[in-house]
């Protein structure tokens, strides 16, 4: 990795400099668009990505305490971070995240399982594609967080029942990114594997399935955020005792810090569970392209 | 994907032409609909929980007044916080990618929020903007705002090196660069996150009446639920469905007309 020096306004960028920043980019982790070409003005290797973002955030929190106080927002409106942090029921919190986290990850576990599994069986035979797919593809309109309703009165209330709604957010995605990656293999690869005189389980192994795994990963990047978000909005109608259901009951009685506190504290957890999946996918993929 | 096809179909395995998978698939689903209709038939209750489609036509049909109703009020609030979410988002990407610096606080700073998910705030805003459409336009524009604000900056940040360079050397400026540049780089960006928000915003806009709202697609669903009333559950269902449905395929046809000159305007993968 090369250094640069941070900071210089308006440098023209010198030569060998051109494709040199892609590679630091990453430390700054998710979606991180900065160096991919320097910006005329003020440009910002790498290394500073998570600095500069935990500056961001603390100045935001600076700016929303400030404006909190100097306005007079009653704490009940909006609390400032503070007042969140001594008022909060972090008690409350920490158990309803360990009820969210669970039910996410259960889904997340059998929604991919599905989805991968499915993707596999559509790809390999003509036939059931050509019911399947249509089939996925209409059934990928369905809003499932308004299954919730549904889910209760077919099978009752319940925390349990929160993870098929996770499980049916994940699977989707993961179906249809698979499915596209298994089948965007370069014509060269498999004319070799021909040549090669290669069993179709070996084609599978050696060249389709290598290629589905970037879009597999893309598919749970997305997954992530939405399945927790799934999870608490289901919490609300389906029950159980996560975020989703702290959020509404703490706004109900009117407890905003501890309302606030949850919300944020659901960010955190998609955050975390999104890096988790970039995290595996630089460890698992070393090889494959970013983007 | 018809390339790929292609190549498969020389190697080994002929895949069935358009017109068999075609006839296939229809086949296929008569049989599942006219045994879910004999199934649901033989087996009807009340609060069954598969009724036969063709009693959820039935009460589509006979309430048809009452869901256009909910409906509309529903795809307005969706619709008012899609189009403010938008402009917002659009307004604000350009004024972060004028002012880098603080554009990049900004932009990481989004990427943080983009991670809250926004229908958790939905509480919180109808405690503060009551039951009305405010509330449910507010979470909608919400939900729209971030995937455009995030694709946007994205696309706006990460052009391509020859382009920004072909900037500077016809001496363009920042206002010029983005209008013969780096705008027309960045609508496809722009363009699939329309595809993603316009959805979103609808299914936000649903999920917020739950919280409270005096009616709306979203509150059919939950009056179903409380009445025990399969049948209307699966018509208001069937009803959001086809809205989300039909906005991801709209707005993925307006990113076809609008992008003719990009590839993988949609290529169906889903990306963020």
């Amino acid at each position: 990795m090369r250094m640069q020096t941070p900071f210089q306004p308006g440098s023209a960028p010198s030569p060998g400099e051109a494709a040199g920043s892609a590679g630091d980019v990453r430390a700054g982790g998710r979606a991180d668009a900065v160096g991919t070409g320097r910006r005329r003005g003020w440009s910002l290797p790498g290394w500073r990505g998570p600095v500069t973002s935990a500056a961001v955030l603390a100045a935001a929190l600076a700016v929303w305490e400030t404006g909190v106080r100097v306005t007079g927002t009653p704490s009940y409106a909006l609390p400032a971070p503070s007042e969140i942090v001594t008022a909060a029921d972090w008690g409350a919190v920490l158990e309803a995240v360990k009820s969210t986290v669970l039910a996410v990850l259960g889904g997340f576990a059998a929604g991919n399982a599905a989805g991968f599994a499915l993707a596999l069986l559509i790809s390999a035979s003509p036939v059931l594609a050509s019911v399947l797919y249509p089939l996925a593809l209409t059934l990928r309109a369905i809003p499932v967080v308004a299954l919730a309703p549904f889910i209760t009165l077919a099978f009752g209330r319940g925390a349990t029942l929160t993870v098929v709604v996770a499980a049916l957010i994940v699977f989707f995605p993961t179906l249809i990114n698979v499915l596209l990656g298994l089948r965007s293999v370069e014509r060269e690869a498999l004319e070799l594997m021909h040549v090669l005189n290669c069993r179709p389980v070996t084609v599978y192994r050696r060249v389709r399935l290598p290629a589905a795994m970037p879009s597999f990963f893309d598919a749970m990047r997305i997954a992530a955020p939405s399945a927790v978000l799934g999870v608490m909005t289901a919490e609300w109608i389906i029950g159980g005792q996560g975020l989703g259901k702290l959020v509404i009951t703490a706004a109900l009685s009117l407890e905003t810090a501890t309302m606030w506190a949850a919300i944020l504290a659901s960010s955190v957890v998609a955050g975390l569970l999104f890096s988790l999946v970039t995290l595996a996918e630089r460890l698992l993929l070393p090889w494959a392209e970013r983007r | 994907m018809s390339r790929n096809a292609a190549a498969s179909g020389t190697l080994g395995r002929q895949p069935l032409n358009r017109r068999t998978s075609a006839l296939i698939a229809a086949a296929v689903y008569c049989a599942l609909l006219a045994a879910w209709e004999l199934y649901g038939r033989a087996q009807y209750r009340p609060g069954g929980v598969l009724p036969p489609p063709s009693r959820i036509l039935g009460v589509l049909w006979d309430g048809r007044t009452a869901y256009w109703s909910n409906t509309l009020t529903t795809v307005g609030e969706a619709a008012a916080g899609f189009i403010g979410g938008v402009a917002l988002a659009v307004v604000l990407a350009l004024v972060m990618d004028r002012l880098p610096l603080i554009g990049d606080g900004v932009y990481r700073l989004s990427l943080m929020i983009y991670s809250i998910p926004v229908v958790a705030l939905a509480p919180a805003l109808v405690a503060w903007l009551g039951l009305g459409f405010t509330s449910k336009a507010a979470v909608a524009l919400l939900a729209a705002f971030f995937p455009v604000l995030v694709n946007l900056t994205g696309a706006l940040r990460s052009t391509d090196r020859r382009v920004r360079e072909l900037g500077e050397v016809l001496n363009t400026g920042w206002a010029g660069s983005l209008r013969f540049l780096r705008l027309p780089y960045a609508l496809p960006a722009f363009a699939a996150s329309l595809k993603i928000a316009a959805p979103a915003a609808f299914i936000a806009a649903m999920i917020a009446e739950w919280v409270g709202a005096d009616q709306g697609l979203g509150l059919a669903l939950l009056y179903a639920m409380f009445g025990y009333q399969m049948p209307q559950l699966w018509a208001a269902l069937v009803l959001s469905s086809a809205i989300t449905g039909l906005l991801a395929a709209a707005f993925g046809w307006v990113a076809r007309i609008a992008t003719p000159w990009h590839a993988s305007v949609d290529a169906g993968s889903e990306r963020r």
